[in-house]
Order: C-alpha cells, then structure tokens, then sequence
C-alpha cells in the first residue's frame, strides 16, 4: 500500500514536469545561461577562466537549484493538493523523500548532463572534469534538501527574497567543499578530503531533511 | 454506488464510536473561534455545522482531519487520538475543502488517479466520472475546468474512495441544481450505508438531509 502511494506521488511529479517541459527545464537553461555568461564578461584569458571555472560553474549550479525551489510546494499549496497530501495514508516524510527524488532528477540530473558544456565553455582541463561531476553529484542534493526544507517553513509567508537570504549562508559548506575538491585536483592535490566531507554532508542532509521538511509542513499547513 | 457494509463492519470493535472530539477549542490570532466543542459520531450518522462567516467551521473541519491542531482538545477515531493513529484514521477519511487539489496541467482522470491512495483501473474512474457527469472531460487538462466542473470531480473522488468517513467543506458551492441534487442523492447512501458524514453548507439541504443534527458554532 504504501509503496504504491508513493510510486503514484512520484509519477505525479514526473508527469506534471513532462507537461510543463518549459517550467522543468528553466533552472537548468539558468545554469546553462549564467555559466556562459563568465566568459563572455571576463574577456579571451584563457588561464583565468580556468582558474575562475570550477567555483564559477558551482555557483551557477547553486544558483540553478535555488531558482528551482518554489516549484516544490508552492503551486500544491495553491491548489489545495498538499491538504490532500497530508492525508494520504502514507507517512508524509516518505512521501516528501518521493516528491525531493523525483525533484532531483528534474534539476539535479540535468545540471550534472550539461556541465561537462559548461566545462569546455571554460576550457577546464579534462582531469577536471570527473571530480567536478562527482561533487556536483554529491552537492546539488544537499542544496536541494536544505532548501526544501526552507522553502516548507516558509511556506506560510510567502516571500521568495526571504527564501534567499536565509538558504545561502546555508549553503556555504556546500559550496566551499564542492568547489574546494575540484580547485584541490587543479593543484595537483587529492580531492579525498573534500569529498568525504562533502559526502558526509550529503549522507547526513538526505537522513533528516524528509523527517524535517514533513515537520516544517505540518506548521506551515496549519 | 453500491457502498461495501462489510467494510465498516469489520473496523467495528468494542468501542463505540468512531469519530468523537472532547472540547475543542481554536483560535486564530488573538481570537477564540470555538470553545469546548465536543461530540460523538458513530456509523450512519452525519452531522451538519452551521454558523456564520468566519465563525470557524472551516477550522473545526480541518482539525477534525487532522489537518489542523487545536489549542486544546483532542479528536478521536475509535477511541484512539487521530494524531496517534493518523495512517489508520487517514486510510477512512474522504476530506474535500475550499480548494480542489487538482493539478491544471494534467487531465481530469489523472487528477482523479492522484487523488485517490489505492489503486483503481482506469475504467472504473472513467465509470465514475460518467457518474458525475464529466465524460466529456475526461482527457481535458483541469485547468479548462469550471468551478462546477472541479465540484463534480471531486464527487467523483468521493465515489472511488469507498471510505466510511467524508468531511465536506461547502461541497454544494458553485454546483447547478443537478449538482447539488447528486451531491445530496450522494451522502443520504452514504449514510444509508452506515458511512459517517461532517458537514458544512450554507444553502439549505433537501428533506431528509435536513434532519440531520446542527452543531452551531456562535
């Protein structure tokens, strides 16, 4: 019973993104469009936009991800579906780690199949180019979760500018290791350090967020 | 609409009554919209809320799904509170708001497929939207929906869910006479078939749903 609820709450949200192609893919054009954006501004060096790529092209992700948020909630709460969603006979936190999953592989997925464009949009070295992936991997799910779980408390007041100002700073240590692994192989370092932090962020984000997000809904529904 | 008697049968039990509140009381803001509210509902009966703008029935309904905490007061289904054995409770309850749930951008049947927990073929729900009278709309995204059309929808939902419990929000809202007759045509078997019904409607209900008993909200 409860894992057909969920596979049917996960078909929901695919279907309505293969509805609204244009809606789905936004953030991940965003990423596209802001990553190009470096080279054009910064001129033909090609040393510093390689210098420059690795943290500019995590920016553009966590930007991306961030401008995909009020997607989560935002239109059920306004057609009433997520009153509907909380009385599914279904324990809400599984339903939200669906509803995350099926978001994910909406933003996240996408972002990591372009990067390697970006990627050469920046003239990163080759050898660069796994370990930056494997921590846009590991990353854009702790950026996804964390904001979720913002974009469920705030919920109730609306404002978008609020989301912003209180998910960034959260996303600091995201950032500094996601972007740090990949500056650590353009040194010639190992990146191991970093990934297992960042892979510990990830573990750990994606073991209490669903629990969290259902909370912070509850209040928000109220 | 044959409803299943033996369903609700089973979930019987010793304990007497299904849906029972003990002195509810809600505020909003800094104000006190009801005060100790309680009552005890049991298999076949239905109860209507009245009360006037603002005076909180769409919050009793909502706390009575659990959708809503009360300041104080608990609400219980078979003798347990609802916030203890919420996948239980919500396994019987059929809830239907202000708002529809439904999703614009995907069609009538897929809305209704979404709405509904178990599993159910497709030309069962294509049967009950025929029922409600949306044949014609079945492959038509909800967005292009009338309100009235949204209403019977959810009708429809009602009739797939085969469950024992419905709270009603307004449900006759926006619906044209035929409408509001297949709605009331709707919870008389319902009560008939032992299912419990909460109800709120500003407009007057037909003969024999009006004898249902009024909890009036000051």
């Amino acid at each position: 019973m409860i894992l057909r609820v969920l596979s049917k709450q996960f078909s929901r949200e695919m279907l309505g993104a293969f509805r609204q192609p244009g809606d789905a893919l936004a953030p991940v054009v965003f990423y596209l469009i802001f990553g190009t954006l470096f080279p054009l501004a910064l001129g033909s060096d090609p040393q510093l936009l390689a210098k420059i790529g690795p943290g500019a092209i995590w920016i553009a992700a966590l930007l991306a991800v961030l401008l995909s948020l009020h997607k989560l909630f935002r239109g059920d709460l306004d057609n009433g579906y997520l009153d509907q969603l909380l009385l599914l006979p279904c324990p809400l936190f599984l339903l939200v780690g669906a509803r995350l999953l099926a978001h994910w592989l909406q933003t996240g997925l996408p972002i990591l199949l372009v990067t390697p464009l970006l990627a050469e949009g920046f003239g990163l070295n080759y050898e660069l180019l796994p370990v930056l992936l494997v921590s846009l991997a590991l990353g854009t799910p702790v950026l996804l979760v964390l904001g979720a779980i913002n974009e469920a408390l705030t919920l109730a007041s609306r404002g978008g500018a609020l989301l912003a100002l209180l998910v960034l700073p959260l996303y600091v240590p995201t950032l500094v290791f996601g972007s740090g692994a990949v500056y650590a192989v353009y040194f010639g370092e190992s990146p191991a350090a970093h990934l297992s932090l960042l892979g510990a962020l990830t573990l750990v984000s994606l073991l209490f967020s669903p629990w969290a997000v259902a909370t912070a809904l509850r209040i928000s529904i109220d | 609409m044959a409803m299943d008697h033996d369903k609700f049968a089973i979930q019987t039990g010793t304990i007497p009554s299904m849906i029972s509140t003990e002195n509810l009381t809600a505020v909003r803001g800094e104000r006190l919209l009801f005060n100790q509210v309680s009552f005890e509902l049991d298999y076949g009966q239905a109860l209507r809320i009245t009360g006037a703008n603002g005076s909180g029935k769409t919050t009793l309904l909502r706390i009575l799904a659990g959708l809503s905490e009360p300041e104080t007061g608990q609400v219980h289904w078979l003798g347990e509170n609802i916030r203890d054995c919420r996948e239980e409770y919500h396994q019987n309850l059929a809830y239907s708001g202000h708002q529809f749930g439904l999703r614009g951008d995907l069609s009538a049947l897929e809305n209704l497929r979404y709405l509904l927990p178990g599993f159910i073929s497709e030309p069962e729900l294509i049967r009950h939207l025929k029922q409600v009278g949306l044949e014609r709309c079945v492959a038509l995204p909800a967005r292009y929906l009338s309100q009235g059309q949204r209403r019977r929808l959810l009708l429809a939902r009602l009739l797939a869910s085969k469950v024992s419990c419905w709270i009603l929000d307004e449900p006759l809202a926006a619906l044209d006479q035929a409408g509001i007759t297949m709605v009331e045509q709707l919870c008389e078997e319902h009560i008939k078939n032992a299912g419990i019904l909460i109800i709120t409607s500003h407009q007057n209900l037909s003969s024999s749903l009006g004898e249902i008993p009024e909890l009036s909200l000051e």
